[in-house]
C-alpha cells in the first residue's frame, strides 16, 4: 500500500460485503438508540463476518452509519465531551505504517459515530511514549484517557491516576472474565481489586530461526549451544547460529529464572532475588550467556546491543536465529529481507535451561485506561472509550495491524487469522506459559541492576560474584529509598 | 567649539541614566534563565523532587549526595568524565593548531580546506553521533569494519569493548569540535605581525624555530582562551554518547552529564533506568558544575598570575 | 665541477626541501579533508542504496542501483515538513531575541564606563562557558511551573536568552572598534541613542552581526537536549528530536534515518558554505579584539 486509503474507498470496495452485513443488521430488532443495543449489533456483525482488516473496518462503519441514522435526533442540546486520549505515536493514526494508521483511525471513527449523538468524541494526542511525560500530563489534567505499559498498572492505580472501570463495565455488559487468565490476574491485582484499565494487546519474546539452516529448532539450552557450535565449525567466518541482545536481556529471561525455581520478591514485597539459591540461579544463567560470548558462539557486538541493534547481522544473512519480540516477523524481517529469504524464517518458543521442566516467558503488552476525573460526564465518556477501544472488534482490527496478540479469549476462538497464522499460533503457545513481571515499583531498579551485572560480567569489568553483589546492594538501596516515600 | 563638544559628551553620558537601560534588560533576562537555574539547582539537590510530584518535594538535606558518592556507577562516571576531558582537550588543541597552521600557509585551495574542517560545526551533535554509529557499526553494515577486513586488519569492537567504546567517543568528539578551535586559533595566527616573522627568517630561523619561538608565545592568550573554552565545553557532551554507546558497555562511557539526564528524564531505551528522580539528578548537576567551577577558577588564577607577572 | 654544483644546488637544500614540504602539506590537508567530509558522503550513499545493499555491501560507496524510496518516503510518511518548519521557527526566533538584547547590552558596555566593568566583562566571559547540560534539570522544573513546557514560545525564549551573554561579549568588540566620534556626530545632529545605533553603528558591523546570526541560528537548528526536554508533542518537535524518535523502540531503518539526517544537514551546510567566510572573518576578528 503506497497511499493512505480513504474511507470512501473502503466503503465502495466492500459494498457487497457491506450489503450482506446490512441485511443481517436489518434483521436485528430496531431497538431505541441506547448505547448497549448498538454495541451488541456491532459485535454480532464482527463475529459473523470474519474478513480481512479492510473489510471489517468498512463493515463496522457501515453498520454504525446505519444505526446512527435510524435513531431520531435528540431534541435537547447535548453537552459536548471530548475525550483527550494520549497514546504513543507508534499506536496512533500518526504512525508511519499505513496499516496502523487505518486500524487506529477506524476505532476512533467508530466511537465518534456511535457516541456522537451523546456529544462525545475522541481527540487523539500522539506523543513520544515517555512514561514520565505521561504522568506529568495526567497531573496537569491535560488528558482523559491514556495508553500505557502494563508494568505501570499498579503504580498508576496506586497513585490515583486511573479511574475504576467496574461500574461502567457492568452497565455495558463488559466483564474482566472475558480476558485471558493472566490478564485477569493482573487487572485484579490493584490494591482494592478494582479494574483500573483494560489490557489491549500482549506479546512475548520468541525464538526466530531460519529453517533452511536450522531444520529442528533447539528446545533447550544445551541443544542451542550444540547447534551454535556446529554452525561455527561448519561455516565459521562471520556466520553465527544465534544472537541474543544483552541490552534488554531481562525481557527474554525473566521467565526462565522463574522456571528454574527463582523468586523475585517475598510476600512482603522485599527483593529476595540475590539471596541463597536465587543467587545461584543467576550465576548459572549468567554462565550460559557468558559462555556463548567467550566461546565465540554469538557475535561479539551483541554485548552492547539491544533487540534492534543486533538485527543488521541477521539482515546481512550472517546469523541464523535470534531472540526477538513476537511481532518481529512483520516488523523487522519482512521489510528488510528479500521475499524468498523472508519465507525461510519461522518461530518457536525460546529454548529453556535444561534443569527447568519447561520454559516460562514474559508476557508484555499495553493497556488503555481512563484518567480519574471529578467530572462525571467526562469520566463516563472516557471509561466508555476505554471499553470501546479494547472490545473485540477494536482489538481484532488493531492487533492485526500491529502483529500483536489480543487479550480476549473470544477473538482467538472466533478469528480465522489467529487460528491459522503460524506466528500467532507459536506466540499463543508460548503465552500459555506466560508470566507477568512483578508490578511493584522496585521491579524497575531491580531489573536494571541485574542487567548491569550481566553487562559488567560480560565485558570482564567485574567477576560474576562481584557484579551480582553490586546488583544486590543497589537494589536494596533503592528499595530502602522507595520505602521511605 | 571644544567646550561645546565636551558638554555634549557629558550629556551623552548622562542621557537616560547611562548604560543601564541598555544593559539591564538583557542581563536581567539572562540572570533569570541562565544564572538562576544554576543556583536553584543547589536547592533542588537537597530535595527528593520527582517528575511525578513537582509540587510536593520534601527537603532531604545531603541524602542525595550520600547516595551518589556511595554509588559506584556515579564514581565511575566522574572518573570517565575527567579522563575524557583531560585526554581529548590537549589532543584537540594540538590538532586544531596544526590545522590552523596548515590553513595559514599559502596553499592553493585553502579556502576549501578550511571549509571542510569546520563542516562538522554545521551538523547537529545527535546526527554526528548517529553518523559515526552507522560507520562504526559492528555488524555487517559497518563501513569501517568492512574496510578493515578488506585490508586484512580485522574488525574493531567499537561498541562492545569498553576501551574501544571510549576511544570512539573521544574520536567523534574531537572530530566534531576541532574545527571551532581551529578557527579561533587561526584568528590569532593571522594577527601575528608578518614583519616579525620575516625578520626572523632573514636572521636564519627555520620553520620550527619560527613556530616555537615566535608564534607560540604570541598565541598564549588566545590559546588560554581556547583551552578553557574546550575544557568547559567538553563537559556538555551528551547527544554523542546517546547516539553512539548509550553509556555502555557496562557503563564504561557514562559521563556525569549522561547519568544526570538519564536519572532525570530517562534516556529512552535505557532498560528500566529509574527515571524522574529530579532531586538526585540535580545533585549530579551540582557536582558537574562544581568540577567545571574548579577548572574555571584555575584558569582565572592562572590569568591573574600572568597579568601580575607582565 | 660546475655541473656538480648546479646539480647539488638544484636537488639539495632549501628548494627540494621546499617542494617536498609543500607536497607533504598538501597531502596532509587533503587527507584531513577526506576525514571530515567522508561521513556525509557515506550518509548520502547509504540513503540511496537499496535496503539489501546496506547490510551486504557496505563498502560500495556508489549504490548498485539508486533507490529513491527513502526520499519519497521520508516526506510522505514522517511529518518532516512540519519538523523543518518548527526548526526554522525556533532557530530564527531565538536568534532574533539574542541579537536584539545583545546589541543593546554590548552597546551599553562599549560606550560607557562604570565601576566594576572589568569584573563584569570577565564574569560575562566565564558564565557563557558553562554548557547548557548543567542547567537542564532546573530549567525543566522552572519552565514547568511557568507552564511553558510544550509551548513554542517557551523554547524560543530559552534559546534567545541563552545566547545573550555570548552575543554581548561577541559584539562588544565590534562596537569598541567604532570610534565614539561617530556617536557624538550623530548626537550633535539630534539623533537619539537608538537611532544612532540603528542607522549609523549597526551598518558598519554587518559582518559581526552576520557571524553572530549564523552561529546562533545553526546552534539552535542543531540543538537536541533543550528541545527534547521542553517539547514532547510530535507537532512541536524540531527536526533533531524528530530524527531521534525515528530510532525509537520500533525499528532502525538505516536508510530512512540517513535520509532524515541529510534533510537536517544539507540546508544548513549549503547556507553555511556560502556564508562561512563572514563567520570566519567575524570569529577571527573577534578573537583579535580581546
Amino acid at each position: 500500500m503506497t497511499r493512505k486509503l480513504s474511507r470512501r474507498a473502503f466503503l465502495r470496495g466492500a459494498a457487497l460485503v457491506g450489503a450482506g452485513a446490512m441485511a443481517s443488521a436489518c434483521a436485528a430488532p430496531q431497538a431505541p438508540a441506547a448505547p448497549q443495543v448498538v454495541t451488541q449489533i456491532v459485535k454480532e456483525t464482527a463475529v459473523v463476518k470474519e474478513t480481512a482488516v479492510v473489510k471489517e473496518t468498512s463493515v463496522v462503519e457501515k453498520v454504525v452509519e446505519k444505526v446512527v441514522t435510524a435513531t431520531p435526533a435528540p431534541a435537547k442540546a447535548v453537552k459536548k465531551v471530548v475525550v483527550r486520549y494520549m497514546c504513543p505515536t507508534w499506536c496512533s493514526t500518526a504512525d508511519t505504517r499505513v496499516e496502523r494508521q487505518v486500524a487506529f483511525r477506524s476505532v476512533i471513527d467508530s466511537f465518534n459515530s456511535l457516541y456522537g449523538p451523546k456529544g462525545w468524541s475522541v481527540q487523539e494526542i500522539p506523543f513520544d511514549g515517555d512514561a514520565v511525560q505521561l504522568t506529568q500530563q495526567i497531573e496537569q489534567k491535560k488528558v482523559d484517557a491514556i495508553w500505557f505499559n502494563f508494568s505501570e498498572y499498579v503504580t498508576r492505580s496506586r497513585a490515583k491516576q486511573l479511574l475504576a472501570l467496574d461500574p461502567v463495565m457492568a452497565t455495558v455488559g463488559e466483564d474482566v472474565k472475558k480476558f485471558f487468565p493472566f490478564v485477569q490476574e493482573t487487572l485484579l491485582s490493584s490494591d482494592d481489586k478494582k479494574v483500573y484499565a483494560l489490557w489491549h494487546n500482549t506479546d512475548t519474546p520468541l525464538y526466530y530461526y531460519n529453517k533452511e539452516k536450522i531444520p529442528t529448532p533447539p528446545a533447550k539450552w544445551n541443544d542451542l549451544v550444540q547447534m551454535c557450535k556446529d554452525i561455527r565449525t561448519k561455516e565459521g567466518g562471520k556466520k553465527y547460529g544465534f544472537v541474543h541482545p544483552f541490552n534488554g536481556w531481562i525481557q527474554m529471561n525473566s521467565g526462565l529464572y522463574l522456571a528454574l525455581g527463582g523468586e523475585y520478591l517475598d510476600k512482603t514485597g522485599k527483593p529476595v532475588a540475590f539471596e541463597g539459591k536465587n543467587l545461584e540461579i543467576w550465576k548459572e544463567m549468567f554462565a550460559h550467556y557468558l559462555g556463548l560470548l567467550k566461546n565465540d558462539l554469538v557475535p561479539a557486538g551483541s554485548v552492547n546491543q539491544d533487540q534492534q541493534q543486533m538485527m543488521p547481522d541477521v539482515y546481512a544473512g550472517n546469523v541464523y536465529s535470534f531472540a526477538g519480540n513476537s511481532n518481529y516477523h512483520v516488523r523487522q524481517l519482512k521489510p528488510n529481507l528479500k521475499d524468498a529469504e523472508y519465507k525461510q524464517w519461522t518461530a518457536a518458543p525460546l529454548p529453556y535451561p535444561d534443569k527447568a521442566g519447561k520454559g516460562i516467558y514474559q508476557a508484555g503488552g499495553w493497556m488503555i485506561g481512563a484518567v480519574a476525573n471529578p467530572d462525571p460526564d467526562v469520566a463516563l465518556a472516557a471509561a466508555t472509550w476505554v471499553i470501546h477501544a479494547t472490545n473485540e472488534t477494536s482489538q481484532s482490527v488493531t492487533n492485526k495491524a500491529g502483529a500483536w496478540i489480543p487479550t480476549r479469549s473470544a477473538i482467538l476462538e472466533n478469528d480465522q487469522f489467529y487460528k491459522t497464522d503460524p506466528f500467532m499460533q507459536t506466540t499463543l503457545k508460548a503465552l500459555q506459559n506466560g508470566h507477568v513481571v512483578p508490578l511493584d515499583p522496585i521491579w524497575g531498579p531491580m531489573s536494571t541492576a541485574i542487567q548491569t551485572a550481566l553487562s559488567n560480567a560480560a565485558t570482564g569489568k567485574k567477576s560474576v560474584e562481584d557484579a551480582l553483589k553490586e546488583a544486590s546492594d543497589t537494589t536494596m538501596k533503592e528499595y530502602e529509598a522507595l520505602k521511605k516515600k | 567649539m571644544t567646550a561645546a563638544l565636551s558638554r555634549s559628551t557629558r550629556r551623552l553620558e548622562r542621557f537616560a541614566g547611562g548604560p543601564w537601560p541598555f544593559i539591564l534588560p538583557g542581563v536581567l533576562l539572562y540572570l533569570a534563565l541562565s544564572i538562576y537555574p544554576i543556583l536553584y539547582q543547589f536547592y533542588l539537590a537537597m530535595t527528593d523532587m520527582q517528575v511525578t510530584s513537582l509540587s510536593s518535594a520534601q527537603w532531604v538535606g545531603l541524602e542525595n549526595f550520600a547516595f551518589l558518592f556511595s554509588d559506584s556507577r556515579f564514581l565511575d562516571a566522574i572518573q570517565f568524565t575527567l579522563l575524557f576531558v583531560l585526554i581529548t582537550v590537549p589532543v584537540q588543541y594540538t590538532i586544531a593548531f596544526a590545522l590552523a597552521l596548515l590553513v595559514d600557509q599559502k596553499l592553493r585551495g585553502r579556502i576549501v580546506f578550511r571549509l571542510t574542517y569546520i563542516l562538522p560545526l554545521a551538523i547537529s551533535s545527535l546526527i554526528i553521533g548517529l553518523m559515526w554509529r552507522l560507520l562504526m557499526h559492528e555488524s555487517a553494515a559497518g563501513f569501517i569494519n568492512a574496510l578493515l577486513e578488506q585490508l586484512g586488519i580485522g574488525t574493531i569492537p567499537f561498541f562492545s569493548n569498553p576501551n574501544w567504546a571510549r576511544f570512539a567517543i573521544f574520536f567523534v568528539n574531537i572530530w566534531s569540535s576541532v574545527g571551532s578551535t581551529m578557527v579561533f586559533l587561526l584568528g590569532g595566527l593571522q594577527t601575528i605581525d608578518v614583519e616579525q616573522l620575516e625578520a626572523a627568517t632573514v636572521d636564519g630561523a627555520n620553520a620550527w624555530q619560527r613556530f616555537f619561538l615566535i608564534k607560540l608565545p604570541l598565541m598564549r592568550q588566545i590559546s588560554g582562551l581556547a583551552l578553557i573554552f574546550m575544557f568547559v565545553g567538553t563537559f556538555g557532551i551528551f547527544e554523542k554518547i546517546l547516539a553512539l554507546t548509550f553509556g555502555g558497555p557496562a557503563n564504561a562511557t557514562f559521563t556525569i552529564g549522561f547519568y544526570m539526564f538519564a536519572t532525570a528524564f530517562g534516556a529512552r531505551g535505557a532498560w528500566g533506568t529509574t527515571a524522574g528522580l529530579l532531586g538526585r539528578a540535580a545533585a549530579m548537576g551540582v557536582v558537574m558544575f562544581g568540577v567545571i567551577l574548579i577548572f574555571v577558577l584555575l584558569y582565572l588564577w592562572l590569568v591573574m598570575f600572568e597579568r601580575e607577572e607582565a | 665541477m660546475a655541473t656538480q654544483t648546479i646539480f647539488r644546488s638544484a636537488l639539495s637544500g632549501p628548494r627540494l626541501a621546499k617542494t617536498a614540504n609543500r607536497s607533504l602539506l598538501y597531502l596532509i590537508a587533503i587527507a584531513a579533508t577526506v576525514v571530515f567530509v567522508f561521513p556525509v558522503i557515506w550518509l548520502i550513499s547509504a540513503s540511496l542504496k537499496p535496503n539489501v545493499d546496506i547490510y551486504r555491501a557496505p563498502l560500495n560507496l556508489i549504490p548498485s542501483e539508486v533507490d529513491w524510496t527513502p526520499y519519497e518516503k521520508v516526506f510522505r510518511v514522517t511529518p518532516i515538513a512540519r519538523y523543518l518548519l518548527n526548526s526554522f521557527t525556533y532557530a530564527l526566533g531565538g536568534s532574533a531575541i539574542t541579537l536584539f538584547f545583545s546589541v543593546l547590552a554590548s552597546y551599553g558596555l562599549s560606550r560607557h564606563i562604570f565601576t566594576g566593568k572589568r569584573t563584569f566583562l570577565t564574569f560575562l566571559l566565564i558564565v557563557q562557558l558553562v554548557p547548557q547540560l548543567v542547567r537542564v534539570v532546573p530549567i525543566y522544573i522552572m519552565m514547568s511551573s511557568l507552564g511553558l513546557v510544550n509551548t513554542q514560545i517557551g523554547l524560543i525564549l530559552l534559546y534567545g536568552v541563552g545566547g545573550i551573554a555570548y552575543g554581548t561579549w561577541f559584539l562588544k568588540g565590534y562596537f569598541d572598534s567604532i570610534p565614539k566620534d561617530l556617536d557624538e556626530a550623530a548626537w550633535m545632529d539630534g539623533a537619539s541613542k537608538f537611532a544612532t545605533i540603528w542607522r549609523i553603528l549597526l551598518p558598519t558591523m554587518v559582518p559581526g552581526l552576520a557571524a553572530l546570526l549564523i552561529l546562533q541560528f545553526i546552534g539552535h537548528w542543531n540543538d537536541f537536549t533543550t528541545a527534547a526536554i521542553m517539547l514532547r508533542v510530535p507537532d512541536l518537535r524540531p527536526l533533531t528530536v524528530g530524527i531521534y524518535t525515528l530510532i525509537g523502540p520500533d525499528e532502525t531503518d538505516f536508510r530512512l534515518l540517513s535520509t532524515a539526517a541529510l534533510v537536517n544537514i544539507v540546508p544548513v551546510v549549503v547556507v553555511f558554505s556560502f556564508l562561512q567566510r563572514y563567520l570566519v572573518a567575524g570569529l577571527a576578528a573577534g578573537a583579535v579584539k580581546r
